[in-house]
């Protein structure tokens, strides 16, 4: 993908990453742009999930910069912090995590209430249709099986409009077809809302659909 | 919005404990509502069933008897007095009217009262249709009465003898309907007027044909006191004057001097730790609606870690997280406090009912701003500190265990 990284929806530089104290990871400096897919590759426990918590505003580097939508995420106060993740960070987990006792329109919306953004009927509209779960509006999250979870938790990440949608293990439970799907959708959609992509796996299938790849490496 | 939608679905799946912590809040509600309601409403009742009577003179005996029978008409007399002596005893600068009243009649329950046109002054009642009497054996019914019997000017009827349905007809003395009075909202809207003279011309004549019948009775002896009556009621000129004038009868040998206020706030003052029982039975079932309430959430709360941290990762604030707590806490008080209001209602109804045929006494609860203040801040109150701590653990919430 030939993009300007003066365009990049996440910029980070010298971020390490560490764990009780001690540095645990380097993360190579990221530069993501709208439609772009990277892959954050990396073994289990090789820190990508902290990883993911230093991007999200979640849990703080041990140093470098992490830059969202041309917010420098750590120089914000948290409760800024919780505002620009809600408004401007997507977020899709390994099992989805939808809230079961509400409808999966709800848990659309919930989205914009927990970003204090209006929650539009007609984005939730919007959204449904074109993920193809519309039928799905009215349904309790724990009514509906697996692969609807995952476009329900695709749209849910989309809902705010993010600038970027990171995604932690999406496919580890997943089997080659529905991996294919998954990543297929995930790239789609977020290509179509202009957001970028950044997908933290372990799991080598991926790789073909990066538009990117990165590794995390040891501290030196 | 949202976040109300989510705590009423929270409710939805654990609608047992819900409902149990609703059901014992609205107890708790209904109690301390109808008890709170009801002590303030009996006095404001009582007050307006004793009219305009400030002073009541009888025998020597109980003042709140007195005031019971002949005030509020709801006992029967102890004994009779000289209205010679009575007068004499309200005859003062302090007393603005007074009127001898002479029971021991009635017509399907409801009193005949012997007396003199004074009483309409005493109570500022006025006649509403017809006339007062000027002749014996000639009525006046009080409004609730006349309704209620179904009489009108013109209609005649028959007394019996006592004060309770069922008792000896007097039936060679019948009454004519001359006048009907407008409603006071006091007692004497059950009262049936007629002349002092009359209820002892029918006494001394039914006495008698039972001496010409049976010899000597009770009813013969009765009527064989000139001027007797069964009490006096006065109305003051002055406030002042129920500092004097019950003391000042009193003092006298024969005579009792009871002010309904006072004694109606005596008899209050009995029904006081009654009151107080039940508003803290009341109080004590709001606070385990609370409590259940309160576990009931820290439960959830607990097995909602990962919604909780869900919320989180959006980008709800700590607080948010907080007002699931609070909105489910104040879902549960609402609910309880409608139901605890209907409930409320239904009680005071149905007590203002049993009230009203058993006493003729009009209930008639309302509630103050200062209450209605006082039961939704306390609810608010209970809902803040049940939800209190559910929230708290709620808040500190960690987005880390979405993502382990």
């Amino acid at each position: 993908m030939q993009s300007d990284p003066a365009d990049a929806v996440l910029k980070t530089s010298g971020v390490v990453l560490g764990r009780d104290g001690r540095p645990l990871a380097a993360l190579p400096d990221l530069r993501i742009v709208p439609g772009q897919m990277v892959v954050l590759l990396g073994a289990s426990g090789s820190g990508k999930t902290t990883a993911l918590m230093a991007l999200a505003g979640i849990r703080a580097p041990m140093a470098g910069e992490v830059v969202v939508d041309g917010t420098s995420v750590w120089t914000l106060s948290p409760a800024a912090r919780d505002r620009l993740r809600g408004r401007r960070i997507g977020l899709v987990f390994q099992s989805f995590h939808l809230i079961d006792a509400v409808s999966v329109a709800t848990n659309l919306t919930m989205a914009a209430h927990c970003a204090g953004l209006p929650a539009k009927a007609s984005r939730v509209e919007h959204l449904l249709e074109s993920l193809h779960i519309a039928e799905l509006r009215t349904k309790r999250a724990d009514r509906i099986s697996h692969g609807q979870a995952q476009r329900v938790a695709v749209a849910r990440a989309l809902f705010n409009k993010p600038a970027v949608v990171l995604a932690d293990e999406p496919t580890s439970a997943l089997d080659d077809a529905s991996t294919g799907r998954l990543l297929a959708l995930l790239k789609e959609s977020t290509k179509a809302e202009g957001a970028g992509l950044l997908v933290a796996t372990h799991d080598r299938r991926v790789i073909d659909a990066a538009d990117r790849l990165v590794e995390l490496r040891l501290p030196s | 919005m949202t976040f109300v939608v989510l705590a009423f679905a929270y409710l939805r799946r654990r609608w047992g404990q819900a409902v149990l912590s609703i059901v014992v809040g609205a107890l708790g509600v209904a109690a301390v509502a109808t008890a709170v309601s009801g002590f303030d409403a009996l006095p404001r009742a009582a007050r307006q069933a004793w009219g305009g009577v400030d002073l009541v003179v009888g025998p020597k005996g109980s003042a709140l008897d007195l005031v019971l029978c002949c005030v509020l008409h709801l006992s029967e007399p102890r004994g009779l007095v000289s209205v010679k002596a009575a007068m004499e005893a309200v005859h003062n600068p302090m007393i603005r009217t007074a009127a001898p009243i002479a029971l021991g009649d009635n017509v399907k329950g409801w009193r005949i009262m012997g007396t003199t046109p004074a009483i309409l002054d005493v109570y500022r009642a006025a006649i509403a249709s017809g006339r007062i009497w000027n002749g014996k054996l000639e009525a006046v019914l009080g409004a609730g009465a006349a309704r209620d019997l179904g009489l009108k000017i013109g209609d005649s009827f028959v007394g019996a003898h006592g004060l309770a349905a069922g008792g000896e007809l007097h039936d060679k003395f019948p009454y004519k309907v001359v006048g009907i009075l407008r409603p006071t909202g006091s007692a004497l809207d059950r009262i049936i007027l007629t002349d002092i003279e009359t209820v002892r011309y029918v006494h001394v004549e039914q006495a008698k044909a039972e001496i010409a019948e049976h010899g000597s009775t009770d009813e013969a002896a009765a009527a064989r006191l000139p001027d007797a009556a069964t009490a006096v009621v006065a109305a003051y000129r002055v406030p002042t004057a129920a500092a004097f004038m019950p003391r000042r009868i009193d003092a006298t040998e024969t005579l009792t001097g009871a002010g309904p206020s006072i004694e109606i706030a005596r008899l209050m003052g009995y029904f006081r730790p009654l009151t107080q029982a039940v508003t803290a039975l009341g109080m004590l079932l709001v606070a385990i609606a609370a409590l259940g309430a309160t576990v009931g959430l820290l439960a959830t709360m607990n097995a909602r870690t990962r919604d909780l941290a869900l919320l989180r990762a959006l980008g709800a604030s700590r607080a948010k997280l907080g007002l699931v707590a609070f909105a489910e806490a104040g879902l549960i008080a609402m609910a309880a406090l409608v139901l605890g209001g209907a409930l409320t209602f239904g009680l005071l109804t149905l007590a203002d009912d049993l009230l009203a045929d058993a006493t003729g006494m009009l209930l008639r609860p309302t509630f103050t701003v200062d209450q209605l203040a006082w039961l939704l801040g306390g609810t608010l109150f209970v809902t803040v500190v049940a939800a209190a701590f559910p929230a708290l653990r709620a808040m500190h919430t960690r987005i880390e265990e979405l993502l382990r």
